[in-house]
């Protein structure tokens, strides 16, 4: 396996008194599309905006392929394509010329990208920038970075303004840049969006990480729901190992399974003849509840 | 059609009151204080003299109007206090009471339609043309409010020559020229899709009225003046001979003006403008792909409007200069400033066109600072530029203009003065005179560019500086504050050029009969001796090592942005 295209140790961001940033530890391998999860405030775009050089880091090391994100931000952006949370732009300046602009900046020049992006986005690049809404300035940002060549994908809530079939446009350029082995970082709080897409995640909350894994060691750690359906009471149930929670009504029952051990779970309900059998598995969601109300707890 | 007009309009007054008390406490404060102070300023028939003289002059006659006598008594018995006042104030008055309703119309009509505001009152039971008319109806309420504030004050001040009916008749007049623009704003709201561009025509509307009259006064030709609505107003001949008629008939074009703006708001969709709006570029120019080339892209406009500003402005202070001997001994608070000298005038007109001119300096590079404030900056320090590279289109633009904005003070002072005066100066003489101030101007860009590198919050605190500096020069002469304070701001370390010697004093007689005696000037002397270089160099050489720190704290800090 090649290096890692992004790596941050114990990365730090105080204000004053406040830390935004506390010991953020995080490795990106080249090819992945690396979710990076937490609500409003957990500190994402502050990591972000560090790892572009923007904010400085209190303590810590952040390199994007091998280089320091601070000491050479100019070289490292030259790979590198992004779009913020919020976009800003010139309200004097039309869509297309933003673009442009943007392309140029990373010493792109893709025509023909640019207008077929701009088709499937459905921009109207004449238009001022003061004329647009939310969602149309994250559409700019966005043809913008895809129009470009890079190697590295920072992705700041991109689809947070964005209707549902921008938003399936939008995922569909992202796992072509993945085919073309690029990497991308992507900040969300939609959940649904980085089950999608990401094969490897990190949960952030108070600037900590307090969570990283892929996808499927995650849903590990969690429990899927189970509802079934038997012709014959499934007495017993409650005994096995990893079964929780379990609500009878008649021969229907629901429970909560420990995902590992959902194999044996399923065998000892089948002696009990099943008529049906649902299982839901654990969603990014159910994750992040369970982390908040252990937090709380 | 018109439902609900008075409910909006009294929700457009209760959303400005505070907006439209400011501009009635400041424009009374000027308009009335100017009318106090006059006879102080000049009380004596010398000083009334020695202006007449200056405003005889074709070019004052261009820029500040014609000269209307008492009873139309020509000379100096004609040219009372009252017909003084109305020749300085009415443009004055007339260009502050126009911008204020070419903005209250287009905030409340185009800019609520932009902000989809409009879109809500629409909703709600009202009729199509209400919010128009609602804002008209509350203009009409502002200016006639105005007027009587005007009136009222100006009959307060009770001075000599400036009776209840003339200055009733000032501030109808001034009340009406309002309603004029009012309701030529309105026009070009329903014309223009967006509010920039209705203010834009708006205003060139007003310049061109101007010039109308500008062109028609100085040719003396009444037809090409009174087709203008300023050129109406002069005809009024406040104080002098108090005519209404011009106020009847701009009342009527306003009326008439308004009805055909109700029949093309009644014509349009909402959000759209009789002449659709140009689709902006798809594609980038050629010179926007670098950080420079945008922030040329972004400043292009104001360097173009400031570019054209400061010349015409250093042009009007020229033209003072035809006939400013007899009216610096003229005027007390002149000659307590100038002893008389019109050599030390032009080198005080030297010092306020330099503080005006820096005024686009510290805009060009305060942009930057705005640009990171609202999120833009991040867009481009996030791809492949360095901060450096961000910064520096903007200096690079701001130090240019420490030059360009010398020599353009030059260029405008030299025409403007050549014209008026009899033994005009030498141009290089004055591009030395303008050209010493560079030093200050890339002082004030330094101190500018230290707070952007360190203390990016205060940054806006330049502005301060340069009010300061401003206050500085302005005490330091008319008032004798004390040294120190002047030397607080670079522009009191700069040596005033001419050079005039104080060689003696001589006795003349003033016009009430009494000995005065008054300071006698040698030549004048445009060279700068070691002294004054090394001074200069000095404040160079420390400007920029404030540039060069302030482009070392931008690239060391966080970008700072206001959420």
């Amino acid at each position: 396996m090649a290096a890692n295209i992004m790596e941050i140790s114990s990365l730090t961001k105080n204000y004053g008194k406040f830390t935004a940033l506390n010991d953020v530890n995080l490795n990106v391998r080249p090819g992945e599309i690396y979710g990076f999860i937490g609500p409003n405030g957990a500190g994402k775009t502050t990591a972000i905006r560090v790892l572009l050089g923007i904010l400085k880091a209190t303590k810590g090391t952040a390199t994007i392929f091998g280089k320091d994100v601070w000491d050479d931000a100019v070289e490292i952006h030259k790979n590198v394509a992004y779009v913020p949370g919020d976009v800003n732009l010139w309200p004097n300046l039309t869509g297309g010329e933003v673009i442009d602009l943007f392309v140029r900046l990373r010493k792109g020049k893709n025509k023909i990208r640019k207008q077929e992006l701009i088709e499937r986005f459905e921009i109207d690049p004449h238009k001022k920038c003061r004329t647009y809404s939310k969602g149309n300035r994250q559409k700019v940002a966005l043809v913008a970075a895809f129009a470009s060549d890079a190697e590295l994908y920072i992705l700041d809530e991109p689809t947070s303004g964005l209707d549902p079939l921008m938003e399936k446009v939008f995922q569909e350029c992202v796992l072509e840049v993945q085919n073309q082995g690029k990497s991308v970082f992507l900040s969300s709080h939609i959940l649904q969006e980085v089950e999608r897409l990401c094969g490897k995640v990190s949960l952030i909350r108070d600037g900590r990480i307090i969570e990283t894994g892929t996808m499927t060691e995650l849903r590990h750690l969690t429990r899927t729901s189970v509802s079934a359906e038997t012709e014959r009471a499934a007495e017993g149930i409650e005994k096995l190992a990893g079964v929780h929670d379990v609500r009878r009504d008649g021969l229907k029952l629901a429970f909560a399974a420990d995902t590992k051990e959902l194999g044996s779970i399923i065998t000892f309900l089948a002696g009990f003849n099943v008529v049906k059998l649902e299982s839901s598995p654990p969603t990014l969601e159910d994750l992040f509840m369970s982390h908040y109300e252990n937090a709380r707890g | 059609m018109f439902k609900n007009n008075w409910t909006i309009c009294r929700f457009i007054i209760r959303r400005d009151w505070l907006r439209i008390i400011f501009w009635f406490f400041g424009t009374t404060a000027l308009v009335v204080g100017f009318g106090a102070a006059l006879p102080n300023l000049f009380g004596t028939e010398e000083g009334r003299a020695g202006m007449l003289s200056m405003m005889e002059n074709p070019a004052l006659v261009a820029m500040m109007g014609p000269i209307y006598y008492q009873n139309g008594t020509a000379g100096i018995e004609g040219f009372t206090l009252g017909a003084m006042y109305s020749l300085f104030m009415v443009i004055w008055s007339v260009m502050i009471l126009a911008v204020m309703n070419i903005f209250h119309v287009i905030r409340h009509t185009r800019q609520d339609e932009e902000y989809g505001r409009i879109e809500v009152i629409r909703s709600l039971p009202v009729g199509r043309l209400s919010n128009l008319s609602a804002t008209l109806t509350s203009a009409v309420i502002i200016n006639t409010a105005f007027s009587l504030l005007l009136g009222l004050g100006l009959s307060a001040v009770n001075t000599e020559s400036m009776g209840f009916a003339g200055s009733m008749l000032f501030g109808a007049a001034m009340g009406t020229i309002g309603l004029v623009f009012a309701a030529i704003a309105a026009i070009f709201c329903q014309l223009c899709a967006n509010p920039r561009t209705a203010a834009a025509l708006s205003f060139f509307t007003l310049g061109a009225a101007y010039m109308l009259r500008a062109v028609g006064d100085m040719e003396k030709n009444e037809i090409i003046s009174c087709l203008s609505p300023i050129g109406l107003i002069y005809r009024t001949r406040i104080y002098t001979e108090n005519q209404w008629w011009p106020v009847f008939i701009l009342l009527m074009v306003t009326v008439a003006i308004s009805l055909f703006a109700f029949l093309l708001c009644r014509a349009r969709d909402m959000g759209e403008g009789i002449i659709p709006a140009r689709p902006g570029k798809k594609d980038a120019a050629k010179y926007l792909s670098s950080p420079s080339g945008l922030s040329w892209r972004l400043l292009r406009t104001p360097f173009i409007v400031w570019a054209v500003t400061i010349p015409v402005l250093s042009a009007s202070y020229g033209s003072i200069m035809g006939d400013v001997d007899a009216f610096v001994k003229a005027a007390p608070p002149l000659m307590q400033l100038t002893g008389g000298s019109s050599l030390k005038m032009a080198s005080f007109l030297m010092v306020i066109m330099s503080l005006c001119s820096t005024i686009p300096i510290l805009n060009f590079i305060l942009k930057a600072r705005s640009e990171e404030k609202r999120g833009y900056a991040e867009n481009i320090i996030a791809r492949s530029a360095s901060r450096h590279s961000q910064l520096r289109g903007y200096f690079v633009i701001a130090i240019f203009s420490c030059v360009l904005m010398p020599f353009l003070n030059a260029l405008g002072f030299y025409a403007a003065g050549s014209v008026v005066m009899d033994e005009p100066f030498r141009f290089p003489d004055v591009f030395n005179t303008c050209m010493v101030y560079a030093p200050a101007m890339i002082f004030m860009l330094g101190a500018a560019m230290l707070l952007i590198g360190y203390f990016p919050k205060y940054a806006s605190f330049s502005y301060g500086y340069l009010g300061y500096a401003f206050a500085a020069i302005y005490m330091g002469g008319m008032m004798n504050a004390p040294e120190w304070l002047g030397k607080l701001s670079p522009f009191g370390h700069i040596p005033m050029l001419p050079k005039v010697e104080e060689t003696g004093q001589i006795e003349v007689f003033a016009a009430d009969g009494t000995l005065q005696i008054i300071p006698e000037f040698g030549s004048a002397s445009f060279s700068l001796d070691g002294g004054d270089i090394a001074a200069l160099s000095v404040m160079t050489a420390l400007a920029v090592t404030m540039c060069i720190l302030g482009f070392i704290g931008y690239s060391k800090r966080d970008m700072e942005f206001t959420q």
